[in-house]
């Protein structure tokens, strides 16, 4: 039938030319065009729609959370947030086996209130804990699949782009969606440091340790480490010390917590919208980090910075909201609907599909692309069969983020392989020592699945 | 033989009223008498809650053809359509929906102009006037006088913000999707709003205070169809679609109406405070606002528009269906 | 070649974006504070937030596009070497000048009209007028059409062997 040509032209061509290397914002908007021209056959009217909703799709309020929460985690980022609360994931964790490994986990969890995205998480850890994990003798797969894997945590703990762009999406609170992460990402966390933990007491020499010797941590060993003794008192590539006075560093790590903590409570809480939320997030920021001493031009340069991230992701929404219109606009909503139904999988089974076409298009595609593609298909379907939105915004978020850390397509492991001051370093190691957190995230996945609950009864409350 | 498939679409959720009227009476019926009547097919590809159309582009949508059929508020439209909001620029009108759009119809069929610059200007037929219940105030503070009111943030969907000023309120630009949000933030404390949407956003939950003011029922929303959509179709599918449009209008009446004690009934159940604004307030209230509908009439007479001669034919048709003005507006 | 003429005004536009990302917090700030301590907010904030997020995007897009910072997935293409890249980049700099050509090309009466009448979003104080924002979408997308033909060239010129592929296609 005429529809359904339409439809699947329209559904087809966007995977050929993303598939094609070219830029998605790019396929989803000429195919959307392409898919109005099948309709209507005039380009006048083609012309008029596409031109409207370039002015339409993105004059709404919300979307001003996106660069002003990128502006808080910046500042707070550029003023030293994450060095400092690696210091204190440091000193306290001081009594566990793979006690750095655990303390990149505990950081990046906290740090995940601070950012909004898990790139500059695993940016920032691969310069501060992978050099420290080095000099400790832990083997390079451990240390920089530890980097990367809990560089995830960033997206799944509240503020999240990907939660944002969802919401958006789907109209779920934003508050609600941040606030359904929390478990879930703190889940993840315990995970992987029960990983680590487990890993390195059953095998010492991953942690740096020799088989036997473990047990006196106190005196860190540093076999391949030329750069000067081996001492507990400060180490030069990071500037780390690791006996650092706790005073100052509980008071500029509390204050950077208190601040990201209040922010989102007061969004919680229905004290503020999450635009304004982010906006006193961002000026607050900006206070602490002149507090700290952050310079006119480093201001500059953060905010250039934000523009320079956020110009991509608006775009991209401004073109996946053109496609998902023109998309419903074909019918193609109801039939993927009646199609799926009507092959009998029942409620799982569908939501193994679902998940299983994330992990595929997290081996190749950006996780705020593929929300951008599934989500208008996926979250009618799902809400159908009954799954809470809530929870399955999770289980999406989850799914797609395991894509980060699988090749060929691992975002995450391509920045820690970039940013990292070893050049030696393979991507191959990085991608096999990721294997156990991406484990990790499906068992939290499955989790949710079985426990909605997990998600959904924070923002019950 | 021929199946046509039509594309109808609404910025607004399917829990609002005319959208639930359009996708459980107007799409099922036209479909069904087509294919009884006419040898004819038509098939409806539904697009609500902005999937396809947002609530502000739902005329351009029209317009260019990209949807064939959409139902939108023209509060969104103060540019294109600032005429057609007229039963707003008479505050403390008909409470009732049934007689708000029959009257609406009836000015409508007087002044070519509201439906003509709909087909000449944006290339869209008037299908069916759309009427919703009783506009009120909703509050989250409970009050007893007008001046309890000044200085107290309060929503509006567009030129209904107007009717603010005499209590001194401070207007706040919104819509309804995001009225649950806005009012739980603080963003504002009340709303200018019908109990159906009370209800429906379930803006009960922070609003405990619901004073029937008795703004009026205000038919300013429509549902339009692209012409050469329209043009397109069989003469028998076009008369179907006429008939159900304006059996659709209807409706928007009568079950606004049939509907409006219901839904007081039922906030009243979910713990509302829900009480009668005396006649002696509204009316100071009106008179407070009676300059106004003159300005207005003015200030769009000089755009061009027939303004004076809508309000006028307003004024006496509301009183022909037996409503009494608080306050007689002179708009000469 | 056209990079010499489009850059500045690239970097100009991005500049002038972040720094209206960055008056949007203060001005957020302003309402909140505004309604909490003084009961009486910015008015109209909603409606200047959110025109400005219009203009953010069409100002950023320039850059993103000439930045090479649109995301794309290219491991498929990857595997065919610095041609495949070529042929991704000429398929993109093809279809994005078309795309946002059609931007341009209809956006463009509606932007003047939009100045010419006054068109305004918003209602009574709130009034914010639409022109800025409309003209921004037709300015940022014209630009965005040059860059990508330009880019389309190189790509043109990679595949052909008149050029060697860049390192980094960016
Ligand atoms: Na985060
Ligand atoms: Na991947």
């Amino acid at each position: 039938m005429f529809g359904h040509s339409e439809m699947l032209i329209v559904v087809l061509l966007v995977l050929v030319l993303v598939f094609a290397g070219v830029h998605i914002a790019v396929a989803l908007g000429i195919t959307a065009a392409f898919g109005i021209w099948l309709m209507m056959g005039d380009l006048d009217v083609v012309r008029t729609f596409v031109s409207n909703t370039a002015y339409e799709a993105l004059r709404d309020y919300v979307f001003a959370v996106i660069p002003l929460f990128m502006l808080m985690g910046d500042l707070l980022a550029k003023c030293g947030a994450a060095r400092d609360i690696y210091a204190l994931g440091h000193r306290f964790s001081k009594w566990l086996p793979a006690q750095l490994a655990a303390a990149t986990i505990v950081s990046n969890a906290l740090f995940g209130f601070v950012t909004g995205v898990s790139i500059a998480a695993a940016a920032t850890f691969s310069r501060i804990a992978y050099p420290e994990m080095k000099r400790y003798g832990y083997r390079r797969d451990f240390a920089l699949g530890c980097v990367a894997g809990s560089a995830c945590l960033g997206m799944l703990i509240p503020p999240s782009v990907l939660m944002i762009v969802w919401a958006v999406l789907t109209e779920v609170s934003i508050g609600k969606l941040f606030l359904a992460g929390v478990i879930p990402g703190f889940l993840a966390a315990f995970g992987m440091i029960v990983y680590v933990v487990v890993a390195a007491t059953l095998n010492p020499a991953l942690s740096g340790g020799a088989p036997e010797s473990r047990a006196s941590r106190t005196v860190p060993r540093a076999p391949d480490l030329t750069v000067g003794p081996a001492t507990d008192t400060g180490d030069p590539p990071t500037g780390l010390p690791s006996e650092a006075p706790l005073g100052p560093l509980l008071r500029s790590t509390g204050l950077v917590v208190a601040l990201v903590i209040g922010v989102l409570a007061a969004i919680w809480l229905g004290l503020c919208t999450p635009t304004e939320g982010a906006g006193v997030g961002a000026v607050g920021a900006l206070v602490l980090a002149l507090i700290k001493g952050i310079t006119p031009r480093e201001i500059r340069d953060v905010v250039i910075d934000v523009g320079r991230t956020s110009g991509p992701l608006l775009l991209l929404l401004f073109c996946a909201q053109l496609y998902s219109r023109v998309l419903s606009m074909t019918g193609f909503t109801e039939v993927a609907k009646a199609f799926l139904l009507a092959t009998g999988l029942g409620a799982w089974g569908i939501l193994a599909v679902m998940v299983g076409i994330w992990f595929v298009l997290g081996t190749l595609i950006d996780s705020i692309s593929i929300i951008l593609l599934t989500v208008p298909i996926f979250a009618p379907i799902a809400a159908h069969l009954g799954f809470d939105p809530l929870a399955f915004a999770i289980i999406g978020i989850l799914a797609i983020e395991t894509g980060l850390l699988t090749p060929p397509f691992g975002l995450l492991v391509f920045t820690v392989k970039a940013a990292a001051p070893d050049k030696s370093v393979e991507l191959a190691e990085i991608f096999r020592g990721a294997i156990p957190y991406w484990l990790v995230l499906l068992a939290v996945v499955i989790g949710i699945a079985v426990f909605p609950g997990l998600a959904t009864w924070l923002p019950s409350l | 033989q021929e199946t046509f498939r039509l594309r109808i679409a609404s910025g607004h959720p399917p829990v609002q009223t005319y959208v639930n009227l359009i996708t459980t009476f107007f799409v099922p019926e036209v479909t069904k008498r087509v294919a009884e009547r006419t040898k004819h097919k038509v098939q409806f590809v539904e697009g609500y809650g902005g999937s396809m159309v947002k609530v502000a582009d739902t005329l351009e949508g029209v317009q260019s053809g990209i949807i064939d059929i959409g139902g939108y508020c023209f509060c969104f439209e103060p540019s294109n359509l600032p005429l057609h909001a007229f039963q707003v620029m008479l505050p403390f009108g008909t409470m009732s929906p049934t007689a708000s759009v029959k009257l609406a119809r009836e000015v409508y069929d007087q002044v070519p102009y509201l439906s003509k610059v709909l087909e000449d200007k944006y290339k869209q037929k008037l299908l069916g006037l759309i009427a919703d219940n009783g506009y009120n105030l909703g509050t989250t503070f409970p009050w007893k006088t007008v001046a309890d009111l000044k200085g107290q943030k309060i929503a509006g969907a567009g030129l209904n913000l107007k009717w603010l000023e005499y209590a001194g309120a401070t207007p706040v630009q919104s819509s309804l999707p995001e009225a649950y949000t806005s009012m739980q933030t603080g963003v504002y404390n009340g709303w200018i709003m019908f109990p159906s949407g009370w209800l429906q956003f379930k803006l009960y939950e922070i609003g405990k205070h619901y004073a029937e003011t008795g703004f009026g029922a205000i038919t300013w929303h429509g549902l339009t169809m692209n012409t050469a959509s329209f043009a397109k179709l069989p003469k028998e599918v076009q008369d179907i679609i006429v008939e159900v449009g304006r059996e659709y209008e209807t409706k928007t009446g009568s079950v606004n109406e049939e509907n409006y004690p219901k839904q007081l009934e039922e906030l009243r159940k979910l713990g509302v405070d829900v009480r009668k604004v005396p006649d002696e307030v509204r009316a100071e209230w009106a008179k407070s606002l009676a300059d106004w509908p003159r300005q207005k009439a003015k200030e769009l007479d000089a755009q061009g528009l027939p303004a004076t001669q809508v309000l006028e034919l307003t004024l006496a048709a509301a009183e022909k269906h037996g409503h009494k003005w608080p306050v007689r507006y002179v708009v000469k | 070649m056209s990079d010499r003429l489009t850059t500045p005004v690239v970097h100009l536009l991005l500049a002038v974006a972040a720094l209206i990302i960055f008056a949007l917090g203060f001005l957020v700030v302003a309402d909140v504070i505004g309604r909490g301590v003084f009961n009486s907010p910015v008015k109209g904030t909603p409606e200047l937030v959110s025109m400005s997020i219009v203009i953010i995007c069409f100002l950023l897009a320039p850059y993103a596009v000439q930045s090479g910072g649109m995301l794309k997935a290219d491991v498929l293409v990857g595997a065919f070497g610095g041609r495949g890249r070529a042929f991704s980049e000429l398929a993109s700099g093809v279809l994005g000048a078309l795309f946002f050509g059609l931007i341009v090309w209809g956006g463009t009466e509606p932007a003047l009209r939009a100045f010419m009448a006054g068109e305004y979003e918003g209602e009574g104080a709130l009034r914010v007028p639409a022109w800025p924002a409309r003209l921004v979408v037709v300015a940022g997308a014209a630009l965005v059409v040059l860059i990508y033909l330009a880019r389309a060239v190189r790509a043109l010129r990679v595949l052909l062997g008149r050029a060697t592929p860049p390192d980094v296609v960016a």
